[in-house]
């Protein structure tokens, strides 16, 4: 019987200046954040094989913080590439025989820098992606407004905009096919939709995601997750 | 876990990615500096302190499960470990007197 995969990306999580840690081994509530983003996969059942993919030079990190705060679940730890892209890529080929073997359906792509997602997101993304083939979360664009080329408001229709979030979930296969065929062009995409819908052609559905599933990108949100953790009792 | 730590954030004020130097009271957040512009943000004192206390009453309950749990996992490294932490233990907990403080 076949199950699915998690994949945490903490590559290549935003800029760094200098010799500066990665944001995403900053502790917060007790755990680092990176760990609270593998922690999410762990609650969903059917997701039986945890990837996280890391610098070179934080794997020695990585396996520590795994060794302490999620002792007992599995974790392969893979290096990851420059890219957000190419990090997908050595993620997949990493599963590429379980996934070809058909050991492997839905294959999920998640941010380290998102601590905070919802059990019910992953579940919903995971269920729309065995049904369709391809699924991402996101949020209506509220509060946007287009603007022409003298600098004025303009009145065009921006209903349709969202705010994409992750994980974004689709079936193993097309992936790495969809991947393998991105390597051959020397194509990178932005994120792992815009490649899968490219060369594999997967209309990628959307699942509502959720205002608690913020990226840590500011300062100011390491103090918003902290005191959304705080609420929910260090429970996920 | 250090209670200091440099990382590169976005900064809401000066709005950039910047190094930032992020400061802990043990597990609790206590501020962040930004080294572009200076901007910082900070709990209040007050509360920042009774959370700690809060905080501190939870790590000792869980203490002895949480060392158990590393025994029994990595002896070796446990073992290795140990007298160490005891030596810097003092420091560690100075270090987040000085943050409750207000002296770092």
């Amino acid at each position: 019987m076949s199950m699915h995969a998690g994949i945490v990306l903490a590559a290549g999580s935003g800029t760094r200046v200098g010799n500066s840690r990665n944001k995403v081994y900053l502790p917060l509530g007790g755990r680092r954040i990176v760990t609270w983003s593998l922690e999410v996969f762990r609650q969903v059942p059917g997701i039986g094989r945890l990837v996280l993919v890391v610098r070179d030079s934080d794997r020695e990190l990585a396996h520590e913080i795994l060794d302490r705060e999620f002792p007992d679940v599995p974790v392969d730890v893979v290096t990851g590439g420059d890219t957000r892209h190419e990090s997908e890529h050595r993620a997949l080929l990493h599963l590429a025989d379980d996934i070809r073997a058909g050991e492997i359906d839905i294959v999920l792509v998640h941010d380290a820098a998102r601590p905070l997602t919802p059990v019910r997101v992953v579940e919903e993304v995971l269920a729309m992606a065995m049904r369709t083939g391809g699924a991402i979360p996101a949020l209506p664009l509220e509060d946007v407004a287009g603007v022409d080329e003298a600098g004025r408001i303009s009145d065009s229709d921006h209903t349709d905009l969202i705010r994409v979030q992750t994980p974004q979930a689709f079936r193993g296969g097309q992936l790495l096919a969809a991947y393998e065929a991105a390597a051959a062009d020397g194509f990178a995409g932005t994120d792992t939709a815009s490649c899968v819908e490219r060369y594999e052609g997967v209309a990628v559905h959307v699942v509502a995601g959720d205002p608690r599933n913020l990226k840590v990108t500011y300062a100011d949100d390491l103090f918003m997750a902290e005191l959304m953790l705080a609420a929910s009792g260090y429970k996920r | 876990m250090d209670n200091v730590h440099i990382v590169t954030l976005g900064c809401s004020h000066c709005h950039g990615e910047h190094l930032h130097e992020v400061t802990y009271a043990g597990r609790l957040l206590a501020s962040t500096l930004c080294s572009n512009c200076g901007h910082r943000i900070a709990k209040d004192l007050a509360g920042l302190r009774r959370a700690y206390i809060a905080d501190v009453e939870h790590r000792l309950l869980t203490k002895p499960g949480r060392m158990l749990r590393r025994c029994i996992h990595h002896p070796v490294s446990f073992a290795r470990g140990l007298p160490g932490a005891l030596l810097l233990k003092p420091a560690k907990m100075e270090a987040e007197l000085r943050v409750l403080t207000g002296r770092r």
